[in-house]
């Protein structure tokens, strides 16, 4: 499955919450740490991913690429994570015409996977103030 | 008192990062965390630890060169190693066993099976 384009997004959950939940073992705490820790370091990476694809730098792709790809990994983030594999092996490939073709659609995809988690997040904490209550 | 095993973590994504630190702390390692292989070798070629889960992919020097680098530090040599890698990559997973890695797990990895193939390496190096 490619990256998703944006109208076609609203319908789609772009995170696997079982995986999400496995991989923080149910942690409230622990969810918000990675979630803030991702929203820190996302706008970096896709900026080093869009300057090596300027620069022609296969490298530089493969490796913001692979550090990216690794975030989504944890949030269950399939699709991104997918589409960030395809980026990387582009960038080793010296492919940076086919990274450029790739690279909206993945930023995209990136961006509404972070407002979903955020949603969920949400979601839980809420549910967590209910049950405190 | 049993004294505290150091964890050695190589990973450059710092979510990755935080997720492994959490839980080898929570296990009850110290974790000494690193974002590159440079930096990871010249702590590990003066500092003892007890286990090392290195990521493959890494800036400056990659997880196989760390490995075979780590092989040859005396003190290192025996001390278990479980490679972090590609979901996709199956070559990766064998060159690392090849190199002398103990272990590997695929990215995304579940924390629960990560903490029990870590446990296994450090029990049965425990034994020996």
């Amino acid at each position: 499955m490619g990256p998703v384009g944006p109208e076609s997004q609203e319908a789609i959950r772009l995170f696997d919450k079982t995986v999400l939940m496995e991989c923080v073992e149910s942690d409230l705490e622990l969810f918000r740490t990675l979630f803030e820790v991702f929203e820190q370091d996302r706008p970096g990476l896709l900026v080093a991913m869009e300057k090596a694809l300027e620069r022609n730098d296969g490298a530089g792709l493969e490796q913001a690429a692979h550090k990216i790809k690794g975030a989504l990994g944890v949030f269950g983030a399939g699709i991104a994570e997918m589409s960030a594999a395809r980026l990387e092996r582009a960038g080793r490939e010296g492919a940076v015409t086919a990274g450029l073709a790739l690279f909206p659609a993945f930023e995209a995809t990136v961006l509404k996977t972070e407002d979903q988690l955020r949603d969920f997040l949400a979601e839980l904490e809420n549910e967590k103030g209910v049950r405190d209550s | 008192m049993k004294p505290r095993m150091r964890a050695l973590i190589v990973e450059d994504d710092r979510v990755v990062q935080t997720l492994l630190e959490h839980r080898l702390t929570r296990e009850g390692f110290e974790v000494k965390l690193f974002a590159d292989g440079i930096d990871a070798f010249e702590w590990a070629s003066a500092e003892a630890f007890d286990v090392a889960i290195l990521d493959v992919k890494l800036p400056g020097m990659d997880g196989f060169e760390l490995l075979e680098k780590l092989r040859k530090i005396p003190h290192a040599q025996d001390v278990p190693v479980l490679m972090l890698t590609n979901m996709a990559s199956e070559p990766d997973a064998i060159r690392g066993l090849e190199l002398g890695a103990d272990d590997y797990i695929r990215k995304p990895f579940s924390p629960r099976e990560l903490i029990a193939r870590i446990s296994r390496l450090v029990d049965r190096e425990l034994e020996e």
